[in-house]
């Protein structure tokens, strides 16, 4: 997201996020799956078979430059079109999208939100996009199955991600030390 | 905030186990215009509601519930009148109509509901 509109949230330490990422997996019996069905949990799974949230699509028209929406009481997630047409075949950059929106509807549903821009001073913790998209992040591409020797590439086959964001999920891991 | 014809469409799709992609590919439409009709930010266009229930093979019960939820999202009514008759006619319709009394219209609808079942 290019968006320097953000909101603040109650805050979360990034291993919290990381956690509340693997719990939502075990939940869904996912725990031992590298390559997580992320719109599947989110249309097949939350919406049509438990009726937690309602999936929607949106048009370019409806959502300009948002990718994807998700309801601040948790009614509803919404992707832009070529974003929905994307996940559903597999492409990298819409599952990170896709799993970012979710980690909103997981973590930022029924919150107080108060208005922030992003570099106004606000930490990254307890910002809502920078935390969305740690949990995307942790859900798509666990710690678990990352090891010392793993390169951009091997993380894009093993977890259907873009480039920048194996990249990015490399650098973490290296800098916090946990490879 | 949706509209009845929005919530029959979505019960549809979901009692046939179809993704928003699923029923936007058999009725050859975008997805987000079938996620809109659900949502009720769009009124569908004339023929749409024909369309589904032939795609679907929707049983007459169905059909005629679909098309009364249609009915009923609907504020306006597009008539075709080719005949000097049947445009006098619709005129004199379209101003009578929002001065009816509730009884008149509840027996104009029964008269016509007859017919239709016929």
């Amino acid at each position: 997201m290019t968006e320097t509109n953000d909101f603040i949230v109650p805050p979360r330490r990034w291993a919290e996020i990381g956690g509340i990422a693997d719990n939502l997996r075990h939940q869904l019996g996912q725990a031992t799956t590298p390559r997580v069905p992320v719109i599947e949990i989110i249309e097949r799974v939350l919406d049509q078979r438990l009726g937690l949230v309602n999936f929607e699509v949106g048009s370019h028209e409806e959502m300009g430059q948002a990718e994807g929406l998700t309801c601040p009481k948790g009614e509803f997630i919404m992707l832009r079109e070529d974003v929905y047409e994307g996940v559903w075949t597999g492409e990298g950059r819409a599952r990170f999208t896709t799993a970012h929106e979710l980690g909103h509807w997981v973590m930022h549903t029924n919150v107080p939100l108060a208005r922030a821009r992003r570099g106004d001073g606000t930490p990254t913790f307890r910002l809502a996009e920078p935390q969305a998209n740690q949990f995307a992040a942790e859900f798509l591409m666990p710690e678990c199955f990352i090891d010392a020797h793993d390169d951009e590439d091997a993380l894009i086959q093993r977890f259907g991600v873009s480039w920048e964001a194996a990249r990015n999920r490399l650098r973490y891991l290296h800098k916090n030390g946990r490879l | 905030m949706t509209t009845e014809i929005g919530k029959e469409l979505r019960k549809l799709r979901i009692d046939e186990d179809e993704r928003l992609l699923d029923m936007a590919a058999r009725l050859e439409k975008s997805s987000a215009f079938i996620s809109a009709v659900e949502r009720g930010t769009k009124t569908p266009p004339e023929g749409f509601v024909e369309l589904v229930i032939r795609v679907y093979r929707l049983a007459e019960d169905a059909a005629a519930s679909l098309r009364r939820a249609a009915d009923r999202s609907r504020k306006n009514f597009t008539l075709e009148a080719d005949s000097l008759l049947a445009r006098d006619t619709a005129g004199l319709m379209a101003r009578r109509m929002n001065s009816l009394s509730e009884d008149e219209l509840n027996n104009i609808f029964q008269i016509l509901s007859k017919k239709d079942a016929k």
